[in-house]
């Protein structure tokens, strides 16, 4: 344990050494910036108009999902391109052999810097995330219900994204794991989207296939069982937001990301342990 | 002596990657047997047995099932309109999505043409009215009637009290998991003129909405007459309320609820179509009971909705005309049958 904890600060102090989460958050920073404008211009746009404040509230529910769906794909975005040199990198590099001596073992070396990598993304979400309501709240006094349930969801999604670069480091070189892992990403974007638009076309066939989607990839329906438990009751019941569950991630697809999570993670310590650096 | 995998190995560990390029090579990788190919063989017939069986296929069904949320029933079936779904939304299906995750119709009938006005008020159970004004045939329907009935979801309800801005509404712990049916009686609609031809219940239907009514269309009125609805209301819970958070929904302002909400209670307001879009309203009297005239803002669908309660009766007039037609039209209202 003592090994793991050394990498994973290890890891940690390069990330600040980088300067990756201070970029991030001021890539979050200007984000939320703009998310604040557009929000107040909204409020004073709603105050000039006789509206009901209950279907403004709902309006205004629904850019705080809009923007936390930012916050999201921002905070996956930034799992992906921060982790996929840490292995693929440092095998081609050479540095590896620098890293992977006795007494920590490859396993431990992999397992420290995951770890490390969890806590800087769990920095990252939890300040944008909470960032991102502070400033709803602040203009326009709308929260959304059961934010921890999101935030651990969101989280939960980073770190299989995190276990996806870190298996496919293990095999292939830098971009070719960029381009994997995002190609993935993008599998399981396409498939939640579907899933949504199944909600129009009453297609079972487009339900099945963002299940497939999210089996490939389970991180999108993540975001979607998030989205679930944060929108308000009737943006849900009457499909106001663009979130709003036309099919809806159960218990068991969030059990099945962790199995994935575990298989995935076995997986890259198997092959990393065992291949020739 | 240990085998050679293990001194390979070993050897990587202790001179951490100073061992011989060659001697890694020729060790690691050469003689290492590839253990994941027996658990490729058995993933593969694995895979292949839950695909080509039938008990695998349903096994398959089964998981992909439980990988989602159980699909809340739609409460919407049917939705009578001026000339199409697009038009309209029922106050009923707003307030359904609010009270339950899940609704189930527990009766829904077809609708019936009727040849002569006569035969509507047989079909319908009450007498129908037709305005004098209008010496052109009409077109009858006897919309069937509809039941639904839901359980109560009071955190729901609760959540959404707060959100109308009134989070001290008194709900009583009893409402949760009650019982709701809501009952639509039969409706008349009667058309007039050249009325544009329903939206197709298609997905581009949907998205598009009705078609731009054309001047051929400035002759059509659809009148239709509703009787209130009947409901099984467990104590406590605020119909009334539940209404004007309903119809606030559907786009009508604060004021305009209100107005409204004087002329008409929730037992009607539940059983009319209502315009989607709003753009004024002006209170009237129609043969002495006062009604709202409602200038809609849609660039599609219809100019003026006129609605009235005469007796138990809700009434309204829809057209696509000038709105300065509705009431000499509605003034001109003539019972055509004692009620059965």
């Amino acid at each position: 344990m003592k090994n793991i904890a050394t990498i994973a600060l290890v890891t940690l102090r390069e990330a600040a050494r980088r300067k990756i989460l201070w970029t991030a958050l001021l890539a979050g920073a200007l984000l939320l910036g703009i998310f604040a404008i557009a929000l107040r211009l909204q409020v004073v746009e709603f105050q000039s108009r006789a509206m009901s404040p209950f279907v403004r509230y709902q309006v205004e529910a629904g850019m705080l999902m809009i923007g936390l769906y930012t916050c999201d794909l921002l905070a996956v975005v930034l799992t992906i391109l921060t982790s996929i040199d840490t292995l693929a990198g440092e095998i081609s590099s050479g540095t590896i052999q620098a890293i992977a001596t006795k007494p920590i073992s490859r396993s431990q070396l992999l397992m420290g810097k995951f770890i490390g990598f969890v806590g800087m993304i769990v920095v990252y979400v939890v300040i944008t995330f909470n960032a991102t309501i502070a400033v709803a709240y602040s203009v326009t006094g709308v929260l959304p219900e059961h934010p921890l349930h999101g935030l651990l969801l969101i989280i939960f999604e980073c770190i299989i994204a995190l276990s996806l670069t870190f298996m496919f480091g293990t095999w292939f070189s830098t971009l070719t794991n960029g381009v994997i892992v995002l190609g993935l990403q993008a599998v399981a974007f396409m498939g939640g989207w579907l899933e949504q638009v199944s909600g129009f076309s009453q297609s079972g066939h487009i339900v099945t296939l963002g299940i497939v989607s999210s089996l490939i990839n389970p991180s999108e329906s993540l975001w979607r069982r998030a989205a679930y438990e944060m929108q308000t009751p009737l943006a849900g019941s009457l499909s106001f937001s663009p979130f709003a569950n036309v099919s809806i991630p159960s218990s068991t697809a969030v059990i099945y990301a962790g199995v994935y999570l575990c298989v995935v993670l076995g997986i890259a310590i198997y092959h990393f342990d065992a291949r020739d650096l | 002596m240990p085998p050679a995998r293990s001194v390979c190995r070993s050897g990587w560990r202790e001179v951490g990657g100073s061992i011989a390029p060659e001697f890694g090579v020729a060790m690691a990788s050469g003689n290492r047997p590839k253990r994941w190919q027996p658990l490729a063989i058995v993933v593969t017939v694995i895979v292949l047995g839950l695909a080509l069986t039938a008990p695998g296929r349903d096994l398959w069904q089964r998981f992909f099932s439980s990988l989602r949320i159980e699909k809340p029933k739609p409460v919407s079936v049917t939705i009578p309109g001026f000339s199409g779904n697009a038009s309209t939304r029922r106050l009923q299906d707003a307030i359904g999505g609010m009270l339950a995750d899940t609704t189930n119709v527990t009766l829904d009938e077809k609708d019936q043409p009727a040849a002569t006005p006569e035969e509507a008020s047989q079909l319908a159970g009450f007498a129908v009215q037709l305005p004098g004004k209008r010496t052109d045939a009409a077109t009858l329907i006897v919309t069937g009637a509809r039941t639904v009935a839901m359980t109560v979801n009071l955190a729901q309800l609760q959540t959404i009290y707060r959100e109308a801005g009134n989070p001290s509404a008194s709900l009583p712990p009893s409402l949760n998991d009650a019982k709701v049916a809501i009952r639509t009686a039969k409706a008349v609609q009667a058309k007039y003129g050249h009325c544009p031809v329903p939206v197709a219940n298609t997905l581009q239907g949907q998205i598009q909405g009705p078609p731009p009514p054309s001047t051929d269309n400035g002759d059509c009125v659809v009148l239709t007459e509703t009787p209130p609805v009947t409901a099984d209301i467990p104590p406590g819970l605020d119909m009334q309320q539940l209404a004007a958070i309903g119809l606030e929904l559907a786009g009508m302002s604060p004021n305009q609820r209100q107005a409204f909400q004087a002329i008409f209670n929730w037992q009607s307001a539940m059983a009319m179509p209502l315009p989607r879009f709003m753009r004024s309203y002006d209170s009237v009297t129609v043969n002495g009971a006062p009604g709202m005239l409602l200038n809609t803002a849609g660039r599609r669908g219809p100019t003026y909705e006129l609605i009235w309660k005469q007796g138990a009766i809700a009434y309204s007039l829809v057209g696509y005309g000038s709105a300065a037609d509705a009431l000499p039209i509605a003034s001109s209202m003539t019972e055509t049958r004692k009620q059965p």
